[in-house]
């Protein structure tokens, strides 16, 4: 077996963990990940996380998944070699200026988006964490990227590991903000996650930004209005103390929010954002949806 | 052979039918053994109980719903028989053979005392076999004169059944606890933590399979 430094040459830094390397004549991105001088996993070897997430990655191959091509040890770092994504792939794609210029763009984005969803929900891979942020685009070639190390999980794994890197709020599901400490993520979470970035991509601002999860289940219940045993059957017993439901709330119109949106994509949007995770459209009819007709 | 090693043998046979506390008494006349020798008769005897071992957890395999579309299942197929491997490598083995029954005795004894899933045993032996079966790995142990290093065999089994819990189960023991059921060695965490990356390198990190009991 090659070492690393026999395999890979031409190391070039891009951040701390993160460097831009050559093999024969092409480019890979690789990220270091230090594991196994972690004093916790002492004890326990390899983190059942690496071994899980590293897995899913080598048996994904989708042209909008930032593909893992090659893992390499040394020491206690392992090295994840990604396919190279140049200059005009940009992350973080809802801060693009030119994502907003051609509405026909978002429409060819959010289909690539829920597209590689259905794809991986159909392996029993959850995203759990889709954010814009770890989204990249190419604008000249209308490609898109989802970078999914260290957000991918499968279905059962356990959730201690994910609690503490709880960041951003504003992609959680209802479901998932109302059992807040014991998460049950599902697919629904991923389409709401994807729906709330549809949302974004036509308001040029987040669509629910709460600071804390009883604010973003506020904000929430204000556009869509609250849930009741009728349209949510079983609301009540989940959420537990309705402190968190607040004073009921009529849905707004989402023709007047988003006047920019046809009748398709309203449906689709409303279908996406349907707040009870059993009524709400799978990634895979939602791919199939009308508002997608030309793309 | 010396009379005493014969009287041994004839003992750690009993030892499959017999409970353990009426053994007890009878090892422990037994204090200048040498382990090596009996390892290599017993394997026999393993093999034998393996056998139909194998047969029984067929019969569990098949217990399966198979509400596969028609596209999916010859993929899943297909995917299933690249993991199988043949056995034709362990035929003109035996030593391999048989320290290779030995460990997979083990990873299924561990499996049930710690009521590991079935498909956490089967993920084991499967990461078990491509490892050992991985030609790096054969070349090694030709080179070493034919010895098939038994604690490296063992060393591995404990690698995969801590790969293959961490893959599937909720709960994984630590190292030292999961080294518990009987077994001639017991090795260090940052040993086995070495060998679960040797084998997470030479399995190119596939750690997926599909298998029968594919849900």
């Amino acid at each position: 077996m090659l070492t690393l430094r026999e395999k890979y040459y031409d190391f070039d830094q891009i951040s701390s963990k993160v460097f831009k390397c050559r093999r024969d004549d092409q480019f890979f991105t690789m990220k270091i990940v230090s594991i196994l001088n972690e004093e916790n996993q002492a004890n326990n070897g390899v983190p059942y996380w690496i071994i899980r997430e590293i897995s899913i990655l080598k048996e994904l191959d989708h042209i909008n998944i930032v593909r893992l091509i090659d893992v390499m040890t040394d020491g206690p770092d392992l090295f994840l070699v990604f396919e190279y994504l140049d200059n005009e792939f940009q992350a973080d794609f809802l801060k693009n200026p030119k994502m907003f210029m051609y509405p026909q763009m978002k429409k060819e984005f959010l289909y690539q988006i829920l597209n590689t969803v259905a794809y991986l929900h159909a392996r029993k891979i959850l995203l759990r964490d889709l954010r814009p942020e770890n989204i990249l685009v190419n604008v000249r070639t209308q490609v898109l990227k989802i970078a999914l190390f260290g957000a991918a999980r499968t279905f059962e794994a356990p959730l201690e590991a994910y609690s503490s890197s709880v960041g951003c709020l504003s992609y959680r599901s209802p479901e998932v903000l109302f059992q807040f400490g014991c998460e049950k993520y599902s697919t629904p979470n991923d389409v709401w996650a994807v729906g709330c970035i549809f949302g974004e991509m036509l308001l040029h601002r987040p669509l629910f930004s709460g600071p804390s999860d009883v604010e973003l289940l506020d904000e929430i219940f204000t556009l869509l209005g609250t849930p009741t045993e009728e349209t949510w059957p079983g609301v009540t017993s989940i959420c537990g103390t309705c402190a968190l439901m607040g004073p009921p709330q009529q849905p707004k119109d989402l023709a007047k929010e988003f006047p920019m949106l046809n009748p398709d994509g309203l449906d689709l949007l409303s279908k996406m954002l349907c707040l009870c995770p059993n009524y709400r459209i799978s990634a895979e009819d939602a791919v199939k949806h009308p508002y997608f007709k030309g793309v | 052979m010396p009379l005493h090693h014969h009287l041994f043998l004839e003992e750690t046979k009993m030892a499959h039918r017999y409970p353990k506390p009426l053994l007890d008494t009878l090892y422990c006349l037994e204090d200048h053994i040498h382990w090596e020798e009996e390892e290599q008769v017993d394997y026999n005897e393993y093999s034998n109980t393996t056998t139909t071992n194998t047969n029984s957890s067929n019969v569990v395999l098949l217990e399966h719903d198979l509400f596969w579309d028609h596209e999916e299942l010859p993929s899943l197929l297909a995917k299933e028989h690249q993991n199988q491997l043949s056995n034709t490598l362990l035929q003109n083995n035996l030593v391999l053979a048989s320290s290779r029954e030995e460990a997979v005795e083990w990873i299924l004894k561990v499996n049930a005392r710690y009521s590991f899933s079935t498909l956490t045993a089967v993920l084991a032996v499967n990461y078990l076999d491509r490892f050992l079966f991985s030609f790096r790995f054969q070349n090694d142990n030709n080179d070493n004169n034919n010895n098939n290093n038994p604690w490296l065999t063992q060393l591995s089994a404990v690698a995969c059944l801590s790969l293959a819990a961490k893959f599937e189960e909720t709960h994984v023991p630590l190292f030292i606890d999961l080294q518990l059921e009987e077994s001639k060695y017991l090795f260090e965490a940052k040993t086995v933590k070495r060998m679960e990356i040797l084998v997470l390198s030479t399995l190119g990190w596939k750690m997926i399979l599909v298998t029968p009991l594919h849900s």
